[in-house]
């Protein structure tokens, strides 16, 4: 297989930001990935944490209008960015 | 023995079954050196650090069974919670910290986990934006599910947790119980609780009206002793009573009484759509507080006389830059044409059953009629008033928002130390003059595109300088949107009776409004200086404390003498154990939650306005909110419309008193 990287910003579009509960689906749908994927604040100029964890995601404190710079590397790098944009970026306040 | 024990009210219903006594403090400490012998000294570091960490991986793991079934067992929402805290529990940031304070350094399960949570706490109640800060309560939670286990390994069925055994018609008896803890109980098995400790107004009481559990609380704990000799309880969660040992009569009594609630609760959905009016004719509308166009449905299934508060802030969740005037206007006129809709088939008897959708059925006598005529007989100033309308039909509010409301396109200038004292409602509005300019916009033309009545509410008033800057405002946005009209439109001017300076002034407002709505929830925790959300000081703010009464009884006066109407769409106004006592001070119309609404009519029904103001004469003379409380329970709301309670000793209160009032 083939290592590949990438990179992407999303725009937080949830009004409540990148709460509890969103952060959650954000974590499992991560997970689902054999790559690694970080994720910084742009917004508030945080280093990069670790997209598969909860905890560290939350310490983002992502508002929204916050824009996110994604980063992935490994096997499938470019289908992790691509879940998880649709799903920074998604605003359906019944499912998440 | 037949023993029976007095406290407070906090989930109304009755519950009968075999009493378990829930003691303080089953979780000891100690229980660890008893069950889990320290690892002997000869063991290596390496080994007795790895020992640690499977003792870990097995409290671990039992966590994640007990999480497992709380999410099984909870409702969606609440669910939520729960899965969110699971994956908090699955986290490598956890994990790894764990597991290399164990390796690295020394520590043991409990101290590792410990010392984790307390560095996630400080690295989260550090961060600037309150909503994440409060998540360390979630990080907490789920570090004292680890503890529990590590401490009390014994547990190992996750469905009893530190209770023992619920067993089919349980009444639970115990000190306190927090929320979870209430949650994490066997719901089908659990008929009623009741507590030492906790107030109607605590979390652990929300929780159980919303679960539909009965639960009485303030119980002497000499009941703990008591309950544990005993073979069966009966729980009356209405008028807050303990009954042990009851006789075969007592039991007869509770059975017809829970047979009783249940068909209350069936007629007062029947007659939901029917106004509420007084055993002596005074009509009192009962409207709702909704927060969008969905809840106005809900508000309208559930027989609403109109919609008393709709909150705005959702005009402005979701955008990051300030919604403009045309796009409010249009989601106010859509809820504003639905509302008119709704009442005006209402007004001519068609509806009988669930809005718009349905047909009017012709089978039924068509009571509206008669009871409108009752109406015109008795209140005609009121009528006169209500122009024709069922009430007034929709009051919006402007928006409500500040630093414990936040929003996401506004840019806080300063952090405040005090957001509930701070730059909320319409100071910030009055701040942001355009933000202001374009709601006033979109609801002067709202109302002029139906044309509807309107009413708009201003919230966080302090001072009569605000209020005429706020009327001034109003009167130029009027002349220059009516100009292409050639109309003026209708729209009353009334505040949001919150900040107690306003409700001390309300001689001098009243005259200056069109109508008053007293905001019982935040004016409660500015009386009395708690925060309802803090479980330290929660039960301090009860809306029921004389102090309170005091201050709805003069605002009430003020508007009185005005001539207009007077609104209270706090929290307490779906009570319907409290309405007697609002109608007694003098509050002309309810504003409730939705499904509150069915009952609160009910007890309008049961309510004779001269005995109201004889209970709220009472009420004002009580020296606490639980006297007050004790009081409502002997009103004719009560003996209506919650099972008589002849089996049980009365209230003591004195016996005229209670004569009076039934």
């Amino acid at each position: 297989m083939i290592e590949q990287e990438n990179t992407k910003v999303v725009t937080i579009r949830h009004p409540l930001g990148l709460h509890l509960r969103k952060s959650r689906d954000v974590v499992q749908t991560a997970n689902q990935f054999q790559s690694n994927i970080t994720v910084q604040n742009l917004s508030r100029s945080t280093s990069p944490v670790d997209v598969k964890s909860i905890l560290q995601l939350m310490q983002l404190q992502a508002r929204s209008g916050h824009k996110l710079q994604l980063n992935a590397a490994g096997p499938d790098a470019q289908e992790a960015l691509d879940a998880l944009c649709l799903l920074f970026e998604s605003n359906n306040q019944n499912a998440s | 023995m037949r023993e029976t024990f007095s406290g407070l009210p906090a989930s109304p219903g009755i519950g009968i079954g075999l009493p378990h006594v829930i003691r303080p403090a089953q979780i000891s400490p100690n229980t660890i050196a008893a069950q889990e012998p320290p690892s002997t000294e000869q063991n290596s570091p390496e080994t007795q650090a790895e020992q640690e960490w499977q003792r870990f991986l097995h409290a671990h793991a039992q966590a994640d069974a007990e999480l497992e079934q709380l999410i099984d067992t909870s409702n969606p929402l609440i669910a939520d919670i729960f899965s969110s805290q699971r994956l908090i529990l699955h986290d490598s940031t956890l994990l790894e910290a764990v597991r290399s304070a164990i390796h690295e350094q020394a520590m043991d399960a409990v101290a590792a986990t410990r010392h984790f949570i307390a560095e996630m706490e400080a690295v989260f109640q550090c961060m600037e934006d309150e909503y994440f800060a409060s998540r360390a309560v979630d990080i907490t939670d789920v570090g004292n599910k680890i503890i529990a286990q590590l401490q009390n390994p014994a547990s190992t069925k996750a469905d009893q947790s530190a209770f023992g055994i619920i067993e089919p018609d349980t009444i639970v008896i115990a000190h306190s119980l927090t929320p979870s803890e209430l949650f994490a109980l066997p719901r089908d098995n659990v008929r009623a609780v009741a507590l030492v400790e906790g107030a109607p107004t605590a979390h652990v009481a929300i929780l159980a009206r919303t679960l539909e559990i009965p639960l009485m609380c303030a119980l002497d704990s000499s009941a703990l002793d008591a309950a544990e000799a005993a073979q069966q309880a009966i729980v009356d969660g209405n008028t807050g009573q303990l009954l042990l040992q009851p006789t075969p009569e007592d039991l007869e009594h509770y059975s017809n009484s829970r047979i009783y609630l249940s068909q209350q609760k069936a007629a007062a959905a029947q007659d939901a759509h029917l106004p509420a009016l007084t055993i002596d004719g005074h009509y009192i509308p009962i409207c709702a507080n909704v927060n969008g166009i969905h809840e106005v449905l809900q508000a309208f299934e559930h027989g609403a006389d109109g919609i008393g508060l709709l909150r705005t802030e959702f005009l402005y969740l979701g955008s990051t830059t300030p919604p403009p005037a045309d796009q409010q206007q249009q989601t106010l006129t859509d809820i504003a044409e639905l509302c008119q809709r709704h009442l005006d088939q209402r007004a001519l008897g068609e509806t009988q059953g669930k809005g718009d959708a349905e047909a009017p059925t012709e089978d039924e006598p068509r009571p509206l009629p008669q009871h409108m005529h009752r109406r015109r007989v008795h209140s005609a100033k009121q009528s006169h008033r209500l122009n024709g309308s069922m009430g007034p039909p929709l009051t919006i509010r402007l928006l409500d928002a500040g630093g414990d409301k936040p929003l996401a396109f506004m840019q806080r200038e300063v952090e405040e130390a005090n957001p509930f004292l701070g730059l909320r409602g319409l100071r910030l509005l009055l701040h942001q003059p355009e933000l202001l300019q374009a709601q006033l916009q979109a609801v002067v033309r709202t109302a002029l595109a139906g044309p509807f009545r309107l009413r708009l509410m201003v919230p966080m008033v302090t001072t009569l300088n605000e209020l005429r800057t706020i009327r001034t405002m109003l009167q130029q946005v009027i002349e220059s949107e009516s100009a292409a009209h050639g109309v003026e439109p209708e729209i009353q001017l009334g505040v949001l009776v919150e900040v107690p300076a306003l409700a001390l002034m309300a001689d001098d407002v009243a005259p200056e409004v069109d109508f008053l709505s007293i905001g019982t929830n935040d004016l409660t925790q500015y009386v009395l200086a708690a925060d309802r959300a803090n479980s330290m000081v929660a039960s301090l703010a009860d809306p029921l404390h004389p102090s309170l009464l005091q201050l709805i009884r003069q605002t009430c006066r003020a508007g009185h003498k005005a001539g207009i109407s007077i609104s209270v769409c706090g929290e307490i106004a779906s009570d319907p154990t409290a309405t007697p006592l609002l109608i007694g001070l003098g509050v002309t119309e309810l504003s409730a939650n939705p499904p509150a609404i069915p009952l609160v009519k009910q007890a309008v029904r049961h309510c004779d306005l001269l005995r109201c103001r004889e209970l709220a004469e009472q009420a004002l003379h009580c020296t606490s909110s639980e006297a007050v409380r004790k009081l409502l329970t002997t009103t004719q709301v009560m003996q209506q419309l919650y099972p008589p309670t002849a089996a049980v000793e009365p209230t003591p209160i004195s016996p005229d008193d209670s004569e009076s009032l039934r």
